[in-house]
């Protein structure tokens, strides 16, 4: 995005985005342009939700929550980050706004993955997809017990495979503390998943 | 060769191909040896390629409701312009002021030990839209609100996230909140006590009830004042640090350093309070000396700071806790030393050297635990504008982090002081 001009804010510069025709559109409450702008980002917002969430989530409340937040804060926006990071940002925040509603609406601890591994009895394959699924399930039960931020920093680098320095930028955060979410979500997530006889069982290239 | 723990950090960094070529030829010695280190490396390659693989199995998202584009349509038009009703808890913050307070003060609450965090303040959004952003930074959050209804309830998961202007924080009879104000300074909103943000960066706060803990640094001419506003009172800071209590009808200041200028709303009657003084204001506008009210209401507050006059003696380090209640930004207080310092500068030089800081810090949470760390560094500037002596004293046991820390200071090159050696206490407080 071209800078087109500077404002300060106490002891800032601010950059102002330059001919941005849609930002400038909705930011003036134009509706087809904001129309506009929900098609062409829904998608990628969709995505991120949903990886963050999970697949059995209900994700399309979540998702229109996230373009109405965007509506609001539209005169927030100033440049200073691409249009689309600043709207991935408003979609992960608002995920994860969403899983500490659910997780204060809940009476009581999650009780999740603490079922003793089975013992295998060597003659029942599971079918791929009901691995999967189990795998699936498995990993979003475990991520319950990791806080919302490490949660999301760990499925956008794990299951979305965004760097350390992307997810630095979409959640405004140092690279460093991402680094450091990072590992922690990790040694956590890859000890619950490892002794998990649905993971154990993995074999990278060989289980399809 | 003896059993050992595999260095989990470093065999992520293997993992991820972050390890320079020697550190990975040496890893890879290591590990012909070492069958711990080996199977747990083979553990996490094949945690992380089922998750992978795992990623690229993932459902696609849902399609478009065929009805989501004109619902969405229709709640965004019923709100009218964007910004109408600006909600506080998202605002992604693109206004880089808060990014010159945040610097040092990271969100400090250590994570509750569940997944369920106390409610500990309730916030009603009234901001008009908002063209800069955001006025306040949660920084840490304690206790429990009394129930009652609300816009939205913050807990200790909100720390790190923005406050829009206008906003009103209640706190319940256990509550606190610490915000970092985006024009600089913090404030701490005691327990049963509700305050109105400003309604932009530079405006004042309004106590409304309860106790407000202050620590700002005095601002340049071009700047207003920072400024409490009670039902009864204003209170202008003329650099400093110290606590409104306002109750019914009364409102008290206590002044711990620097001076502020109180006035009476009902009188306009004005007067300087001094560091070690109180004054309170009556609902006839009549300002006496002391703290007024009742002892309790003061209660409500932290300790007094420690004696200025003996910074060599040191409160003990241990305990994981740190002192939450400390005011850690703006962190410079010069102490009563012969010289003075331009607090300003030496707060932009060391904040400047705060990647260095936050690398000595991650270090540590690598090493030790992701626990927060507080440091009370005490140093002279002498008159040269190099350190004396420097005192980082930390809320954890650990020679290497001390060590760290005292390394960025020493490289730092201070403004210097005026009329000899000035001392100088900067709290630092890290987390994750
Ligand atoms: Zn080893």
């Amino acid at each position: 995005m071209d800078i087109a001009a500077t404002t300060t804010w106490p002891g800032v510069i601010l950059a102002l985005p330059a001919n941005d025709d849609i930002v400038a559109r909705s930011q003036a409450g134009d509706a087809e342009a904001f129309r506009e702008l929900y098609r062409t980002h829904r998608p990628h917002v969709a995505r991120l939700i949903q990886r963050i969430l999970g697949p059995d989530s209900e994700v399309e409340d979540v998702i229109q929550e996230a373009f109405i937040q965007v509506h609001r804060s539209l005169p927030s926006f100033q440049g200073t980050s691409l249009l689309s990071t600043w709207i991935h940002r408003v979609a992960v925040n608002v995920a994860l706004q969403h899983i500490r509603r659910r997780k204060r609406q809940r009476a009581g601890p999650v009780v999740m993955t603490a079922e003793p591994p089975e013992p295998s009895t060597g003659d029942v394959v599971p079918e791929e997809d009901v691995l999967w699924r189990d795998r699936m399930r498995k990993l979003y039960a475990a991520l319950e017990q990791v806080s919302p931020k490490k949660r999301a920093v760990f499925v956008l680098h794990e299951i979305e495979g965004l760097s350390a320095e992307e997810i630095a930028k979409v959640m405004r955060a140092p690279l460093i503390t991402v680094r450091t979410r990072l590992f922690y979500a990790r040694k956590a997530l890859y000890a619950a998943l490892a002794v998990d006889p649905a993971f154990r069982e993995f074999l990278p290239g060989g289980d399809r | 060769m003896s059993a050992h723990a595999p260095d989990l950090k470093k065999l992520f960094a293997m993992l991820d191909g972050r390890l320079s070529p020697a550190d990975r030829l040496a890893l890879r010695t290591h590990l012909e040896t070492c069958k711990p280190c080996a199977d747990k490396l083979a553990e996490l390659e094949r945690t992380r390629a089922a998750l992978r693989e795992l990623g690229t199995r993932m459902p696609a998202p849902p399609a478009r409701a065929p009805d989501a584009e004109a619902k969405l349509m229709q709640a965004v038009e019923q709100r009218g312009a964007p910004g109408l009703r600006v909600a506080w808890w998202w605002l992604p913050a693109t206004a880089g002021a808060t990014l010159l307070l945040a610097l040092l003060v990271l969100p400090s609450l250590r994570s509750a030990p569940s997944g369920e965090a106390p409610v500990t303040a309730r916030v009603e959004g009234t901001g008009p839209a908002v063209a800069g952003g955001s006025v306040a930074t949660v920084l840490a959050l304690r206790g429990q609100v009394d129930e009652g209804p609300s816009l939205e309830q913050l807990h200790a998961g909100h720390a790190g996230e923005e406050l829009a202007p206008s906003v009103i924080v209640h706190t319940g009879t256990d509550g606190e909140i610490r915000l970092a104000l985006a024009a600089g300074g913090e404030v701490t909103l005691g327990p049963s006590s509700s305050l109105v943000l400003p309604d932009e960066a530079d405006g004042i706060v309004r106590l409304e009830s309860g106790t407000l803990e202050v620590a700002v640094v005095p601002r340049t001419e071009d700047r207003p004042p920072f400024g409490v506003e009670t039902p009864l009172a204003r209170i202008e800071a003329i650099g400093t640090k110290f606590r409104v209590v306002h109750e019914d009808e009364f409102t008290s200041v206590d002044v711990t350093e620097g001076k502020v200028r109180f006035v009476s709303l009902r009188s306009d009657e004005e007067q300087l309070v001094l560091a070690g003084a109180a004054v309170h204001a009556d609902g006839e506008g009549r300002l006496a000396e002391g703290p007024g009210g009742t002892a309790t209401h003061v209660a409500a507050g932290p300790p007094p700071d420690e004696t200025p006059e003996a910074p060599e003696e040191l409160p003990e380090a241990g305990g994981d806790e740190p002192p939450g209640d400390i005011a850690t930004e703006p962190p410079v207080q010069v102490r009563r030393a012969n010289g003075t310092i331009d607090q300003g500068k030496v707060r932009a030089r060391v904040s400047r050297q705060r990647g260095a800081l936050q690398a000595c810090y991650s270090d540590y949470v690598m090493r030790m635990s992701p626990q927060a760390v507080e440091a009370r560094v005490r140093f002279v500037v002498l008159e040269n504008g190099t350190l004396g002596e420097i005192e980082p004293n930390l809320s954890v046991e650990d020679q290497p982090l001390r060590e760290c820390i005292e390394r960025v200071f020493r490289a730092i090159e201070f403004p210097r002081p005026q009329g000899g050696p000035a001392r100088v206490f900067y709290p630092v407080r890290f987390s994750l």
